[in-house]
């Protein structure tokens, strides 16, 4: 139809790969793109650019401000490492969270602790010790998982930090508190939807995935690889076309 | 000699044999109609003769025949009052307006509204339309429902509301599962992508008839009237109105546009021209649409992927010995000799497509005698014989009513269960995902009958039953009625996510099914279990094997969403995510000795703020604010040539620069309407202060009053030969008089102390000025491109048509064309215009990623596997907020309807909607209030029964 060309879908040149024309000549959604971003933004608790998006995209705002703002306040101490605040914070805006996700407290205990033995690395770990009695030792007495991820922690106290084995050293590493501040975003956003816990585009991305894996096992007629087009400088430049 | 059917089913699914009768359903055995497909192919000719012989002024408003709706105003109003004539006309407006209610300033009012008067007026008009054929499956009886085909949408109520059993089915539908325009949509099946492309498909479809209609139209106008019709085809200001008026300018538009300050004058009004030719052009367009029709039918069948859904008994896919009755869902076996090895079987006109996933129909043995018969339910392949019974041959499958075993290619059968005969409802169930063929009776889900390889099947596989001796009799449910057997349990766990069968207490109808499950153990695999293992598999996947280069799936995500943003030009959000990102890694550092170790490719998030995005920022800014004026300006000055070379994009600009001045002549009338009421309401609460000039209203009021009667009069009295363009504008003028006084503006200003004479004249001059542009703007756009193609001739008819609605945005049916959201389309035509030329990918990772993913999906549905389980769109259904937002949805159909701008995916191609999509939207507007429009999903007919 030829008033359907207008949706972008481009004539797509006969040399492309049969499913890559049909990619190029599909149109798109732009409202479902643009949903699908701002589920992303709210999700990911990226305030300000949900906001702005909602105003250029002329959309309305998928989940509460107030809700959005106090996951990202969460999520930010954390990153910090400024674990106890966050834990406070979080039984605030829900006390039974964390009694009913003992893992996500466990996992934010263990945060709290590294955090501890970095600042007290060289000096006295008397306070890094004090608290995992305190706080760790009775919830992983019964709990061979909490125990294993105990004991790795505790023998940060005990080696430099300049020569950790690989495994160890991921415990060091920042991305923790960043893999902790997403669970622990997750876990609210599961407790208040909990029919969409997770952002539809990463739910794309890995149906992608899933479904080129399963129709390469069918011996689907597919090209070698299915390109995103996405240049991973992300600037904004020319980009090649998928080939 | 009770007819078994009714006693099966009387209470429940119809009201009872009287008011079966009376509501003009066959009663199932006693009435006879020598074919359906007489009735659904050739048709009675009752459109184009009973049109204009039509004398009830109710029935013309429902019956305005699709080709005279540029006529309408004409032919009613000879006979009609003013009101009834513009109602007349709007109502063919309406009907032929193909999208969906959706205005987001009115898409709540519109969706609730649906039921009540215009969205009556639409679906009677559809219905009743279906004396053509192709409207309706159900024309014969499309008169007689019409009182409840306006209550019932596209979905009866209760797949909306997920209620009980009882409300479920309105009870004064006898096949609450097929629409009004004939879509048959089996509950079951809502939800499944399969039914949601079959339903595009069908929109598509009528939209098609539509174009055919609108095009004999054309054809028809220009010869049976004088003056040349075609808006481009000719500069002069007449001619611009003798697009729609079909006859000589002057007279529609001081018609169309005259009308209603002339009601409110409370004089009649008797149409300066007669329209002649009015039956002419009926019959002509009637006969030519539905041809149109039966082209598309045949093409339709052709798809293999989306082959429409069984629907009906073939009667040219038959054995001699029997004959379709009751439109073609009765078979009967007229009792020929047979042998012992020989039987008469039937199959459905449709194929079950494979891409179902699971498809299921019912059988009703109606035979009188109460005896063990050979009948045999199941499905056959097109090559199966039908002199035999079905399952006896390779190919088919059967379970067989005399003996209770079923069939695949054996002619003992192996045993199955309890033989079945008069009064049984016997189901056949084919699940193609697990390779399956099972039976239910009465309701009860017996195991599963046999077992299949769809590879090792040739060919495709229909519905069948085969019978043996005379008078037999049975009648098929293929989904147009609620089935006995509780398929939408079945498939329910299909559509359910595994965190909500966690949470969720179980009902009690899943705790019988465990139960059933536990029973059938051996034979019987839950489908439940199948989509929860594809939507562990898809959790499993590390989504960073899309772009290895990144460490996370969120910094893949991150850099998706930026790079979106910046494609697309929202500058803001970019540089906002961008400052956040950093902050985010920032914070990483805080008390932190060891680096972040972000990979390679997130460690710069760059958002130069680069012109380029920021003009086209702006340009988009510019459409969306409605002021395409600077749009264009811009673009002369960034990217002059982009318009140049897409002259599509030209147009649609200069399209909605029109519907802009529409919109905002529209609003600026409706102010001065609504004045007088919100007038004097708003003075009332003021106080006794601005007593006074609400007194002044009043005076005002009745003056004009006068002033609006004498205008009226002076209309009636204009000379044929003034222009169109003076006498609409010298019309909106006097009507701009008579009611403008007491406008909100003029009242609050007159509580400000103003005088509320001279803002109602400021007012009403700038009204008058804008109407003035308008048509000049209008005929400008007509004059030029001359060489315009058809579909722009008929995009062009349809906005100018906006002129003849004295307030569109009063009138539902064609406000959404000016609904704001329609910018979005022609914004992002634009912007990818832009982009093209500047030489960048047209597409973002992003966008690309969801056609791939749509493509992928498609791809693995088409062997009934796990694809037909998953659906994007459920996605983004999912995303919470998302059903509270109905104004961008449903706008965005709008986007669709006018211009096309977004084809899909699906073939559904411009303007979808359609009667149907009216029909659709408004029903579901009532029960739903405020779900969002689209495609009206099947997906969302059943998430919200979840």
């Amino acid at each position: 139809m030829a008033s359907a060309t207008l949706s972008g879908a481009a004539q797509a040149p006969a040399s492309l790969h049969p499913f890559d024309r049909r990619v190029a000549e599909m149109a798109v959604h732009k409202d479902d793109i643009n949903r699908m971003i701002l589920d992303y933004l709210t999700s990911m608790a990226h305030t300000k650019a949900a906001l702005s998006f909602c105003r250029e995209a002329k959309l309305d705002l998928q989940q509460s401000q107030e809700f959005v703002e106090c996951r990202a306040s969460i999520m930010m101490l954390i990153l910090e490492g400024i674990v106890m605040k966050a834990i406070s914070l979080l039984n605030e805006w829900d006390p039974e969270l964390l009694d009913v996700d003992e893992e996500l407290h466990f996992d934010l205990l263990q945060l709290h602790l590294i955090e501890l033995i970095r600042m007290c690395q060289g000096k006295d770990p008397t306070p890094a010790v004090e608290f995992a009695t305190n706080n760790l030792a009775p919830r992983a007495a019964n709990n061979p998982k909490f125990l294993k991820k105990l004991e790795q922690t505790m023998a940060l106290i005990i080696f430099p930090h300049n020569s950790l084995q690989p495994e160890l050293a991921a415990l060091l590493s920042p991305d923790l508190r960043r893999t902790v501040a997403y669970k622990v975003n997750m876990a609210m956003l599961r407790r208040r939807y909990p029919a969409h816990a997770e952002p539809s585009l990463l739910w794309l991305m890995r149906t992608r995935i899933h479904a080129e894996d399963v129709c390469r096992s069918k011996g689907r007629n597919l090209p070698e690889k299915i390109d995103l087009g996405m240049n991973p400088e992300g600037q904004d430049k020319p980009e090649p076309m998928d080939t | 000699m009770t007819n078994p059917y009714q006693q099966q089913h009387g209470p429940l699914a119809f009201p009872g044999g009287d008011s079966l009768a009376s509501s003009g359903m066959p009663p199932l055995s006693s009435t006879r109609r020598p074919s359906y497909a007489s009735v659904v192919s050739g048709g009675p000719p009752a459109s184009s003769s009973s049109r204009p012989a039509r004398s009830s002024g109710f029935s013309h408003l429902l019956n305005p025949t699709p080709d005279t709706e540029h006529q309408q105003p004409h032919q009613t109003s000879q006979q009609q009052s003013p009101l009834r004539n513009i109602t007349g006309f709007l109502g063919a407006y309406g009907s032929d307006s193909v999208f969906q209610t959706s205005s987001s300033s009115s898409a709540a009012a519109t969706a609730t509204a649906g039921s009540s008067s215009s969205g009556a007026n639409t679906n009677n008009n559809t219905s009743e339309w279906s004396s053509r054929p192709p409207r309706t499956g159900f024309p014969h009886f499309s008169r007689a429902f019409d009182l409840y085909m306006n209550k019932e949408p596209l979905f009866p109520s209760g797949s909306f509301s997920g209620g009980p059993e009882e409300v479920r089915f309105s009870l004064a539908n006898p096949m609450p599962n097929i629409t009004n325009t004939g879509f048959l949509a089996p509950s079951y099946l809502r939800g499944t992508i399969y039914l949601q492309k079959l339903e595009e498909q069908h929109r598509a479809k009528l939209q098609a008839e539509r174009e055919g209609r609108l095009a004999a139209k054309g054809q028809t106008s220009s010869v049976s009237s004088s003056t040349p019709s075609r808006l481009a085809s000719n500069g002069s200001g007449l001619n611009l109105a003798g697009g729609y008026g079909s006859k000589s300018a002057s007279g529609t538009s001081s018609n169309t546009s005259g009308a209603p300050s002339l009601h409110r004058g409370g004089h009649v009004y008797d149409p300066v021209e007669r329209q002649t030719s009015g039956s002419n052009t009926n019959s002509n367009g009637g006969s030519s649409s539905s041809s149109g029709y039966s082209n598309n039918n045949s093409a339709a069948d052709d798809d293999e992927d989306i082959a429409p859904l069984p629907s009906r008994w073939n009667k040219d896919d038959k054995d001699a010995a029997l004959e379709v009755l009751g439109d073609g869902y009765e078979v009967r076996h007229t009792g020929r000799q047979m042998s012992e090895h020989e039987a008469s079987a039937i199959r459905a006109d449709h194929y079950v497509s494979p891409s179902l996933g699971v498809y299921y129909f019912e059988v009703t043995v109606l035979n009188k005698k109460k005896e063990k018969t050979p009948i045999a339910i199941g499905l056959a392949t097109k090559e199966v014989n039908l002199g035999r019974a079905p399952g006896w041959e390779p190919g088919s499958w059967g379970y067989h009513g005399d003996d209770g075993r079923t069939f695949h290619a054996q002619n003992d059968g192996k045993p199955y269960d309890k033989p079945y005969g008069s009064g049984d409802v016997v189901g056949c169930l084919v699940n193609f995902r697990l390779g399956q063929i099972l039976f239910t009776r009465n309701g009860q889900e017996l195991p599963v009958a046999h077992h299949f390889d769809l590879k090792n099947i040739k060919g495709k596989l229909y519905p069948v039953v085969g019978m043996k001796k005379k008078d037999d009799h049975i009648l098929a449910n293929f989904g147009q009625m609620p089935f006995q057997f509780d398929i939408d349990g079945y498939m329910k766990p299909l559509s359910e996510s595994p965190e909500q069968q966690e949470t969720e207490e179980q009902t009690l109808l899943e705790k019988k099914k465990l139960v059933r499950s536990a029973l059938l153990k051996h034979h019987f695999t839950f489908p439940q279990k199948q989509r929860n293992m594809i939507q562990d598999a898809i959790r499993k996947v590390d989504a960073t094997r899309l772009a290895p280069v990144f460490k996370t799936e969120t910094e893949l995500a991150d850099q998706m969403v930026l790079q979106y943003l910046l494609h697309d030009g929202y500058m803001e959000t970019a540089q906002a995510l961008a400052e956040e990102l950093r902050a985010e890694r920032e914070a990483l550092q805080h008390n932190c000795g060891a680096q972040a170790s972000s990979s390679a490719a997130a460690s710069h998030i760059n958002v130069q703020p680069d012109e380029g995005a920021t003009n086209r920022q702006r340009i988009r800014e510019a459409v969306l604010d409605g002021d395409i004026d600077l749009a264009f300006k811009l673009c002369e000055t960034y990217y002059p040539d982009v318009l140049k070379e897409n002259k599509d994009v030209y147009f649609h600009l200069r399209c909605r620069k029109f519907i802009e001045m529409i919109r905002k002549e529209a609003e600026l009338r409706l102010a001065l309407e609504e004045g007088p009421a919100a007038g004097r309401r708003g003075v009332g609460r003021v106080s006794s202060s601005c007593q006074q000039a609400d007194d002044k209203d009043e005076e005002m009021l009745d003056e004009d009053d006068d002033t609006a009667a004498a205008a009226a009069h002076g209309n009636e009295d204009q000379d044929e030969e003034m222009s169109g363009i003076t006498e609409a504008s010298g019309i909106s003028a006097s009507e701009g008089v008579g009611v403008a006084t007491a406008s909100s503006t003029a009242a609050s200003r007159a509580a400000a102390g103003t005088s509320g004479a001279g803002a109602s004249t400021v007012d009403m001059e700038g009204l008058s000025k804008l109407s003035q542009d308008v048509l000049t703007y209008g005929m400008e756009l007509q004059n030029e491109f001359p060489e315009w193609d058809e579909d722009k001739h008929r995009q062009l008819d349809e906005i100018m048509a906006l002129i003849a609605y004295p307030n569109p945005l009063r009138v539902k049916e064609v406000a959404h064309m000016l609904d704001v959201s329609a910018r979005t389309q022609v914004a992002e035509a634009l912007n990818r215009a832009i982009m093209a030329s500047l030489g960048r990918n047209s597409r973002s990772a992003l966008e690309n990623l969801w056609c791939q993913t749509t493509i992928l999906l498609d791809e693995m549905r088409k062997d009934g596997g796990d694809g037909a389980f998953i659906s994007i769109r459920k996605l983004i259904d999912e995303i919470p907020g998302c059903e509270h937002q109905p104004s961008h949805n449903q706008g965005f159909s709008f986007g669709f309807g006018l211009f096309g701008l977004q084809g899909g995916a699906e073939p559904s191609g411009a303007g979808t909607g359609a009667e149907d999509g009216n029909g659709t939207r408004n029903g579901e507007g009532a029960q739903e209030g405020q779900r969002r429009g689209r495609g009206v999903t099947v997906e969302d007919a059943v998430e919200m029964s979840e």
